[in-house]
């Protein structure tokens, strides 16, 4: 990609889209693996050795990476902000690389890609100026990860397939008008909080003792004990005009709204 | 030259007096009679080589290939690679120096166990 990205006339590209998968490697593969690291002697019989593979690889590729110039970065993102002027929309699926270089591509409007790192994602919005659509996927093996999101320009943020374990808990994002997030019951951090007695707690049509005039918040819930009414970690403070999607856009609430107004609305809608 | 042949341009070396609307096609511009007419006089599996040909190139102009680079399945997959069409797309692409508009590569797709 690198060398057509290089040779190509790039004055016009606008959308990118990389979709890398990785490589599924199974019972059968893995020995394979472990020989080539020289971790193990087993291994299949029947199978090329992974150096031989590779060469054919490097046999197939050789043309292109032959005519890299050397000054040509060696990174997706890195090529992209070298030789393309104004792409606005880069979709990125399990491609996870050179930060920085991805955070020089200031005309960038709309973004999926596949983070490794919460601050990455913080530091992306920093960075990009333009950027108004931010759909986000991330592998951590932390739990409760809490990003903090800053950004003059953000509009959509997409966090419906960030797993359980990350939801923001500071948005300072004025343009903000919708946060996607996945189902409302499964395993989503970012859920309605009621006041019930003296405490903040998980709100959903069933519980019992809040006030339905009371308007929308929304908070933080630990993932230990997401369901319990008194498992908030923090109220997350959202732009007034900001809707927060759950369940493919079934389920739709702004702050403006009352819980008996959510009550009702998904009472009906939703047959909860 | 009978009366189809100022219709086609590669006989009459008129590649650019007419508007292109339908550049890419084999046909462009022609009447359907004379189209007919060229396909009588060919042999059935000519015929067929030219609809084709026709379609497929119609079919390209319609998509704007060179705008739209999309690089599929055949790129190196895992640990193996493929001999692959799509490589020599790649080539073909950089080579001509295409404009891009648009670049999606689906990368790795294939497993192997």
């Amino acid at each position: 990609m690198c060398w057509l990205l290089q040779e190509c006339d790039t004055s016009a590209l606008t959308r990118v889209t990389i979709n890398c998968e990785t490589v599924w490697v199974g019972q059968m593969t893995l020995p394979l693996l472990e020989r080539a690291g020289g971790t193990s002697a087993a291994g299949p019989i029947d199978v090329d050795t992974i150096d031989t593979m590779l060469a054919e690889a490097a046999s197939h590729l050789g043309f292109f990476t032959e005519r890299l110039r050397p000054q040509t970065r060696r990174t997706i993102t890195g090529a992209l902000a070298q030789f393309c002027p104004a792409p606005t929309s880069l979709i990125l699926v399990k491609q996870v690389q050179d930060i920085p270089s991805l955070g020089t591509i200031k005309s960038l409007q709309q973004l999926e890609a596949h983070f490794q790192e919460v601050p990455d994602i913080s530091y992306l919005l920093t960075e990009l100026p333009n950027l108004t659509h931010l759909t986000i996927s991330i592998t951590t093996t932390a739990t409760d990860v809490d990003l903090d999101l800053e950004s003059a320009s953000l509009q959509v943020l997409n966090i419906s397939r960030v797993g359980k374990e990350c939801a923001p808990n500071r948005i300072a994002c004025p343009s903000l008008r919708e946060i996607v997030c996945n189902d409302y019951r499964g395993y989503n951090r970012l859920k309605i909080v009621a006041r019930v007695d003296d405490a903040h707690g998980v709100w959903d049509p069933s519980t019992v003792g809040y006030n339905p005039q009371a308007l929308c918040v929304f908070g933080l819930v630990s993932l230990h004990d997401h369901t319990h009414i008194r498992s908030l970690v923090d109220v997350v403070a959202m732009p007034a005009d900001c809707a927060v999607v759950w369940d493919r856009g079934a389920k739709r609430v702004t702050a403006s709204m009352t819980l008996g107004e959510v009550a009702a609305a998904w009472a009906i809608d939703i047959n909860i | 030259m009978d009366g189809c042949d100022r219709f086609i341009k590669w006989r009459t070396r008129h590649w650019d007096d007419a508007p292109d609307a339908t550049a890419g096609s084999v046909f462009g511009g022609l009447p359907t009679d004379c189209v007919l007419q060229v396909l009588a006089r060919l042999a059935l599996p000519e015929v067929c080589s030219v609809l084709q040909t026709s379609r497929a190139l119609s079919a390209l102009a319609a998509e704007d290939p060179f705008s739209h680079c999309h690089l599929r399945d055949g790129l190196p997959v895992g640990f193996g690679v493929r001999p692959s069409k799509q490589l020599r797309f790649a080539r073909m692409l950089g080579d001509a120096h295409a404009q891009l508009r648009s670049m999606q590569i689906d990368h790795g797709r294939d497993r192997w166990m």
